[in-house]
């Protein structure tokens, strides 16, 4: 190619010409960036459509979990809810919590009360309803005393209305028969803790499943029963290859199927597991002796003895003598101790398996000793924790006292020091409250069987359905005055009603859910309740108001009830008064102990640093019990008194499915869940049903020495033979009708995890 | 036809851009390839097609 | 070398070509080109004014509209790779959190197991891109308005809705997806995105108290990569 030589001298044209195209050429890349900005502008404008306008924080009602989600809102209903990512459940909910959407809007809402009339019932208005329920209240206290009226509240109340209700009924009508669903639920927890520590409630967080390296889940399901708090273990397990998971349960439930290993115990003889890692723990030298010394003491029979006398006691339960009892070989005992003993971090995650057990309150005990005994406790991952199945059976009820031998923030009836306290606190005179513990759950409907109690008031939960043996106590609910407070006309409990009165539920109302890790949480109210709904701390108000109580009930919305409550919590070991209705409003809850407005809430109880409670250079002090020590008592092995027999040779076991919650009634009308989950059925070993001849599919006929129940079976190939199970949620299916009404001899709380039982081909 | 000074320069400032977005295409630099360097090859060759035109207009070929 | 970086070294290198052409054909006077000056290029003999016109040609239409498109290609398939979303800084966030083998979020187990090979962002943000939904190529245009006039707070939010088609377009139909019985049963409201796959299975991202300046990990996760 040839240079060409172009023209070096710059092209003159007239300049004017220039400047007129350059002036050109300026207005057009002006014009294309105010074309530019105009589109940004218009982008700005146009907001995506969300699934909601307006998001609220709030709490999932499901649960003892007790998540935080974001309620989504449009044109005054809920229409989306989302995990929180803020809350302690890091934005992870259950499929339940997202169906919450549904919950307000369910089919077959009562929306008026209504009272039984010639066998029917029938509406009525409020001022009808509860004129009725006061006179009938009156009239029965008169000619029988206080203690033939009883409260049965739930877990599911808001902590204001069960801390009314508490109050309405041990300080205004006089009676300590004040118990409620919690009692068939963790009772034998708060019995644990409260005999290890001296105070209820668990020491550590969720948070520390994030820590944790190894998990002992002991009577638990959470892939069914709490998936959030299984979805971290998950993460956890992802995150650190060493993290290892073992599994206690005589199911191969759908948590065992997904552990590290499965211990399948024989039904009923887990005590004997604890003690024998106990016993290997000590002989080995696998215990923490510097802890032991400065935070532990042991004890027998009421005598205060020391690790080698305690290890001596554990003698008899050598993994050679509970072998074969126990269905565990003792290698595999050894093993399990050992890894307990020696990860970096051990946590405990237990719920109804242990709970609902005759040896509850030892299973407890013994859950709490093992962490005691190796020092796997007060630090990050290292903790024994209960898991609870009500969103607020912790705050609500055992916080506020609210069963028959309490009283609110860790005190008890049976105690004349407790009682002066609580009567000078709710500004009664002395000697107003009873000396005498009420009835518990299980005596409490015998009371309304034999007449003893003949005026009850159940709020919030559904024992017609959720009783043991409830066949036995929905008649015994008939044969008294029954006032339930449900939010439909069909649970198995209204059905048992005298009068019925429409309750608000989640959203409708205002309140504070207490879930399982010492937080408080508040759900605010977004939504008008249907026809008549009313709150149940309304009801409580006007029925005091009616009984004459206004003096002794003063605070009348949650926010008054609130307030009095915290102002009552402190200086108490479960000091809450730094949690303002504001605050709550802010955060995605707060843990107790929390004495002040600028407290950031206790993660880790008993430590320094975390508790607020802990004196200065204690590093750790264990100060609900006055020597400063956790205590752990000898805990013998007692078979359950339902053993199998020839007659009832099967044990049955029962539980909850991932897609449903307790009886079902709120979950149970929400088409996405009850399509998910089915009918309950019961789940039997090809073994067994083979020998009677059932095929999968087949209706069967169950009978223990309590009643008998008919449902369809499956043949679950994981079942071991001897153990049948079935979930509780589904009114078709009531296998609680079936189920034993043993109660463990502290919490009594009753044996739902073993019942020896009988099947048949239906028909046959 | 004189000369393509104007769009010459208006081309080669969006070289200039185009060039640095296409060494280091990073936000700053993309915002400034589109809302600047396309801008300015659109003015050139607006430009350049009006020269043309008149060009073609001047010798009667249009 | 990824496809995009060919793309990218191309229009680079005729940016170069075109901008040495532009600024010789910025001194040439057309008027001042004598008549007899002849240009051998090769094979072809040209006057000196067609070969002027045709480096006009060359300068202000053909080279430009090469380079545009080669650049262009970044603008709308290079944005696809992590990188890119990496260079605005309130992304970066993400990107660290997502290659921290730590760090339990969805982005970071989908990386640290290696579900995604590559264009990580991109794969589950496919809204964008030339297949993708126009919205979000708007929504792409707003971004880059707003972060680079600096109109923008941290911790920066998500405005629209995350689509679980991204998350269903691998995950539906999998044993694993299949064997979730409520996976069926709200599967209309997934389709129609009224529940967020999320709620189950987690964040995907850090937090917006994390994303936010003066928090505890803000300084890691916005310093923790490059």
């Amino acid at each position: 190619m040839t240079e060409p030589t172009p023209e070096t001298t710059p092209p003159a044209a007239p300049e004017s010409l220039y400047r007129r195209e350059f002036l050109w050429a300026m207005g057009g890349l002006g014009a294309a960036t105010a074309a530019a900005f105009a589109g940004w502008g218009g982008l700005e404008l146009m907001v995506p459509p969300g699934t909601a306008d307006e998001w609220h924080k709030s709490t999932c009602r499901f649960c003892g979990t007790g998540c935080t989600i974001r309620v989504g809102m449009r044109d005054g209903e809920v229409v989306d809810i989302r995990g929180h990512e803020d809350g302690h459940n890091k934005g992870v909910i259950c499929v339940k919590g997202t169906m919450l959407r549904s919950l307000p809007k369910i089919e077959g809402r009562l929306t008026t009360p209504m009272i039984r009339k010639n066998g029917e019932l029938v509406p009525a208005s409020w001022d009808e309803a509860l004129d009725l329920i006061a006179g009938k209240f009156k009239e029965v206290r008169d000619a029988h005393g206080p203690d033939a009226l009883a409260f049965y509240g739930s877990g599911q109340l808001f902590t204001e209305e069960s801390y009314t209700a508490n109050k309405l009924f041990k300080a205004g009508l006089r009676t300590n028969n004040v118990d409620g669903n919690p009692r068939l639920c963790m009772a034998s927890a708060a019995a644990g803790y409260v005999t290890v520590f001296g105070k209820d409630e668990p020491p550590g967080s969720y948070e520390d499943i994030d820590h944790a390296d190894f998990f002992f889940i002991f009577g638990a399901n959470p892939y069914d029963c709490h998936p959030p708090l299984w979805e971290r273990v998950q993460r956890r397990r992802a995150l650190r290859r060493e993290a290892f998971v073992v599994c206690v349960d005589p199911r191969r439930s759908e948590t065992a199927k997904r552990s590290d290993l499965h211990l399948p115990v024989i039904a009923g003889t887990d005590l004997l597991l604890l003690n024998a890692m106990a016993q290997v723990i000590i002989a080995d030298g696998l215990t923490d002796k510097a802890f032991i010394d400065r935070n532990v003491r042991f004890s027998h029979d009421g005598n205060t003895i020391d690790l080698a006398a305690f290890g001596a006691l554990l003698a008899e339960y050598t993994p050679e003598k509970v072998e074969s009892r126990l269905g565990i070989g003792a290698d595999l005992i050894r093993h399990v101790a050992h890894r307990f003993a020696k990860s970096k971090a051990s946590m405990s995650l237990w719920t109804m398996g242990v709970n609902q057990r005759t040896q509850g309150t030892r299973l407890n005990i013994m859950l709490n000793a093992l962490h005691l005994l190796t020092g796997h406790i007060c630090r990050p991952g290292a903790t024994p924790f209960s898991v609870t199945g009500q969103p607020n059976a912790c705050g609500g009820v055992r916080d506020t006292g609210s069963l028959s031998h309490a009283l609110p923030a860790g005190r008890v009836v049976a105690n004349p020091e407790h009682r002066a306290e609580v009567e000078k606190l709710w500004g009664v005179e002395s000697g107003t409250i009873s000396p005498n513990p009420g009835h518990h759950a299980v005596s409490l409907f015998r009371a309304m069987e034999s007449g003893q109690v003949k005026a009850a008031l159940i709020m919030c939960t559904n024992p017609g359905q959720s009783m043991p043996d409830s066949d036995r106590y929905a008649a015994a609910m008939e044969k008294c005055f029954t006032v339930v407070s449900e939010i439909v006309a069909d649970s198995e409990t209204a059905k048992a009603a005298s009068v019925l009165l429409p309750a608000a539920l989640w959203v409708e109302k205002q309140g504070v859910l207490g879930q399982g890790e010492r937080r408080y949480q508040l759900v605010d109210k977004l939504l008008e309740p249907p026809g008549e709904c009313r709150s149940d701390l309304w009801m409580l108000v006007e029925l005091a108001k009616r009984l004459g109580l206004d003096r002794l009930i003063k605070a009348h919305t949650p926010q008054a009830v609130w307030d009095e409550w915290r102002q009552f919590s402190a200086g108490s070991a479960y000091d809450f008064s730094g949690m303002s209705y504001d605050r709550l409003r802010a955060l995605p809850g707060l843990q107790w102990p929390c004495p002040t407005e600028q407290h950031p809430g206790t993660a880790r109880r008993f430590v320094e640093g975390s508790d607020p409670l802990v004196k200065p250079g204690m590093g750790v002090q264990f100060y609900g019990h006055k020597d400063n020590r956790a205590h752990i008592p000898f805990c013998p092995y007692v078979p359950s008194p339902e053993q199998p027999s020839p007659e009832f040779p099967l044990y049955l076991t029962t539980g909850r499915v991932l897609e449903q919650w307790h009886t079902g009634t709120m979950t149970g009308r929400i088409t996405e869940l009850r399509d998910a989950a089915g009918p309950a059925r019961f789940t039997v070993s090809a073994v067994d049903a083979s020998r009677r001849g059932v095929e999968s599919g087949d209706m069967i006929v169950v009978t223990s020495r309590f009643g008998d129940v008919q449902g369809r079976a499956v043949i679950d190939a994981d079942m071991r033979p001897g153990l049948m199970f079935a979930a509780f949620y589904d009114a078709r299916l009531l296998v609680n009708k079936v189920v034993a009404d043993h109660v463990d001899p502290v919490s009594r709380e009753p044996e739902y995890k073993l019942t020896a039982v009988q099947f048949r081909k239906a028909g046959a | 036809m004189k000369d393509l000074r104007l769009p010459s320069l208006a081309a080669a400032l969006g070289f200039i851009i185009t060039g640095l977005y296409a060494l280091d295409p990073g936000p700053y630099q993309m915002a400034a390839f589109i809302f600047f360097a396309q801008p300015l090859f659109l003015i050139a060759l607006l430009s350049y097609g009006y020269r043309v035109w008149k060009d073609l207009r001047g010798r009667d070929v249009l | 070398m990824e496809v995009s970086d060919v793309f990218r070294i191309f229009a680079g290198v005729f940016s170069v070509v075109g901008l040495g052409l532009c600024l010789w054909l910025a001194r040439v006077d057309f008027s001042k080109i004598p008549a007899e000056r002849k240009v051998h290029l090769g094979v072809a003999t040209l006057t000196g004014l067609a070969f002027f016109k045709l480096l006009a040609l060359a300068a202000l239409f053909a080279v430009p509209v090469v380079a545009l498109g080669a650049a262009n290609y970044h603008t709308i398939e290079g944005v696809h790779g992590v990188e890119s979303c990496n260079r605005c800084h309130v992304m970066t966030p993400m990107v660290t959190d997502m290659r921290d083998p730590g760090s339990e979020t969805l982005a970071a187990r989908h990386f640290k197991n290696g579900w995604i090979p590559k264009d990580q962002c991109f794969q589950c943000h496919s809204d964008y891109g030339l297949a993708g939904d126009l919205r979000a190529k708007m929504e792409g245009y707003r971004h880059l308005a707003r972060y680079t006039t600096g109109t923008y707070e941290e911790p920066i939010k998500f405005r629209g809705v995350f689509h679980n088609d991204n998350c269903l377009k691998c995950h539906a139909g999998t044993p694993k997806f299949v064997a979730v019985p409520s996976h069926a049963t709200v599967q209309g409201r997934l389709a129609e995105n009224s529940l967020s796959c999320l709620n189950c299975h987690g964040r995907a991202h850090p937090t917006r108290e994390q994303r936010t300046p003066g928090h505890p990990d803000y300084t890691r996760l916005i310093g923790g990569d490059e």
